[in-house]
Parts: C-alpha cells; sequence; structure tokens
C-alpha cells in the first residue's frame, strides 16, 4: 500500500471518529460558531468624499469645548491676528513710499548714506 | 466528499476579482470544518476544554479580522490561526509550568491510560443500526488507534499529514498555511505516513 492509499484509509476512518462527537460537545462548537459570526463585520461600502474633513468637522462641532464662548473668542483672536497683519503691511508700504520720495528728491537723510548695504546698490545702479 | 483549495498564488492573483466572504459563506465554512478543527486541537492539546478554546479562539479571530477577505483564502487562514493558537497555549502551559510547584502534579490528572474509547462513544448518526456490534468494537478500536497514533507523531508531521489529507489542501496552500516551504510539507507527510504506518502495524492494524 503506498502512502496515498494510506493516507486515504486513515482519512476515511477519521471522518467516521467526527460522527463520534459527544452531542455536548457539538452543542458547545455551534455556540462557538454563532459567538465567531456575531463578530463578523461587512466590507466597508466605498463613499465619496473628502473622509477626514467631514469626520473632523464632525468630532469638532460635536466637541465639547464647542460652545458660544469659545467660538466668539476664536473668531476676535482670528481678527485681531488679521488686523495686526494688515497694520504692518500697511505701515510697511508707507515707508517704502516715503524712502521712495525721499530718494527723487534728493533729501535722503545721512543715515542712508552710511547703511553699507544702500551704498553697493547706488554703485551697482549708477554703473 | 470534496474539498478543493486554491493554491496561494492563485489566491492572490484573482483577490481582486473573488467576491469576498459573505456571512453565509462564512457560516458554512466553520461548520464545515469545525469538528475537523477540534479534533485537530484534539490531537495537539489532549484536553476538551483547550480544544474547544482553540477552536473558538480561531473562528472568533477569522471572523473578526478576517472576514472581509475572499471565502477562498477562509481555509488556509483558519488553519493558520488555529494552529497559532494552539502553540500560544503551549507556549502558556510551558510559562505556568515553570510557576506551579511540582507538587501538584501529584494530586493525579484526568488523562488516564486506562481509558475505555467506549466510554464517549456514541451512534454515528449514518451508521446502519444493523451492523454487528463487534464490526463497531472493531471500528472504534481502530479509530482509537489511529488518533492515538497522530497524536504521537510530531506536531509538524501531524500538521502537514491533516491539511494534506483531511484537509485536502494541495501542498502550496499547505505550506502557505503551514509557514513553512512546499518540499517541508512533502517531507513532513511522507514521515508522518511512515510512521503512522509503523506504529499501527506495531498495534496489528492492518487498514
Amino acid at each position: 500500500m503506498n502512502e496515498q492509499e494510506l493516507a486515504k484509509k486513515i482519512v476515511q476512518h477519521l471522518d467516521q471518529g467526527l460522527g463520534h462527537i459527544r452531542q455536548g460537545t457539538l452543542y458547545k462548537l455551534q455556540s462557538a460558531r454563532m459567538a465567531a459570526l456575531d463578530r463578523y463585520r461587512k466590507a466597508p461600502e466605498p463613499v465619496f468624499g473628502l473622509a477626514w474633513a467631514g469626520d473632523a468637522a464632525f468630532r469638532l462641532s460635536h466637541s465639547r469645548h464647542f460652545n458660544a464662548r469659545n467660538v466668539f473668542a476664536l473668531g476676535l483672536l482670528l481678527l485681531s491676528l488679521i488686523g495686526v497683519s494688515y497694520w504692518q503691511l500697511a505701515n510697511q508700504s508707507s515707508d517704502f513710499a516715503e524712502i521712495d520720495a525721499s530718494l527723487l528728491t534728493s533729501e535722503l537723510p545721512i543715515n542712508a548714506y552710511l547703511d553699507s548695504g544702500f551704498e553697493a546698490w547706488l554703485k551697482r545702479s549708477s554703473q | 466528499m470534496l474539498r478543493s483549495h486554491p493554491s496561494p498564488t492563485q489566491t492572490r492573483l484573482t483577490t481582486r476579482q473573488i467576491p469576498l466572504a459573505t456571512r453565509k459563506e462564512l457560516s458554512d465554512f466553520l461548520a464545515a470544518v469545525e469538528r475537523r478543527a477540534y479534533k485537530q486541537a484534539m490531537f495537539a492539546a489532549r484536553d476538551e476544554q483547550v480544544a474547544l478554546d482553540a477552536v473558538q479562539d480561531a473562528m472568533m479571530k477569522l471572523a473578526e479580522k478576517y472576514s472581509t477577505r475572499p471565502s477562498a483564502e477562509l481555509p488556509m487562514l483558519f488553519q493558520r490561526i488555529l494552529q497559532n493558537t494552539i502553540r500560544d497555549h503551549f507556549r502558556r502551559q510551558k510559562v505556568r509550568a515553570l510557576w506551579t510547584p511540582p507538587m501538584s502534579s501529584l494530586g493525579g490528572g484526568e488523562d488516564g491510560d486506562d481509558h475505555d474509547p467506549l466510554e464517549t462513544l456514541q451512534a454515528h448518526p449514518d451508521s446502519n443500526p444493523q451492523e454487528a456490534p463487534s464490526d463497531q468494537l472493531q471500528q472504534a478500536q481502530t479509530l482509537e488507534l489511529i488518533e492515538e497514533a497522530l497524536r504521537k507523531l510530531p506536531a509538524r508531521q501531524r500538521q502537514a499529514f491533516v491539511l494534506r489529507y483531511w484537509e485536502e489542501m494541495d501542498v502550496a496552500t499547505a505550506a502557505a498555511a503551514m509557514g513553512c516551504s512546499e518540499g517541508s510539507v512533502k517531507t513532513h507527510c511522507s514521515r508522518a505516513t511512515h510512521a503512522l504506518a509503523v506504529l499501527l502495524k506495531d498495534k496489528g492494524i492492518s487498514l
């Protein structure tokens, strides 16, 4: 008898043995199967959209920090930041305008000629 | 009885085409495999409660973590999980044995050598009630000796034999389930069958 034949005969006996398992054990196996199937998770359906953005918006709107007082304070902070940035930009542009006007009217302050960068630029532009 | 499993390569290639396992498919698969899985665990652990726990753990893990995989992959995944669960049990047992006083072994275990297979034997639902009692007894004794021989095999040989011949996996799938090469599966199978033949011959059993 070769390997395959012997294995086949052994398996026949083993299959017969499956019918001799006690009812109590079979019941436990069935219960285990049912418990396992309760944990079955279906494959998630594909959803088109920004999953994280939606989730973030949901989380923010359902957060315990999400109330009118905090929203107002956050808005005020944002407005302040925007105001400061705008004021800095406006100030900077008026400084440039002042320097340009002084340069055109040849009324530069003496400190301008002491600045090495300005001197270098002057030499380059005059060449 | 015809159970066929695709090879892992074939499974990987067709993963996109094969529909994922439905709850019904998973249920059918578990129902078909649970008795053999229990026996397998019994061969390894030799304890009914441990075997039941191992099968339940394997079923839970399969349903929880791998239920969204194609149904063709379920046999290989289940076997792999089951073997890992049994191995984990032995690891825990080894650690526990280090901390358990050796005196506890004097209490006497439940696994006596004078276990009579007929005590737990029940009539097979498909068996012929007209079958001679002597034939039934002989079958029961043969089965007991075969199961005893399987229990005596080294774990890897027993696993290879069960996967190849009882679970009817092809060599590639069995290798994937065992986490070894196809050559190793063939070697383990051959040695297992040879050892079983010798063990059964020693007991005077001719199949």
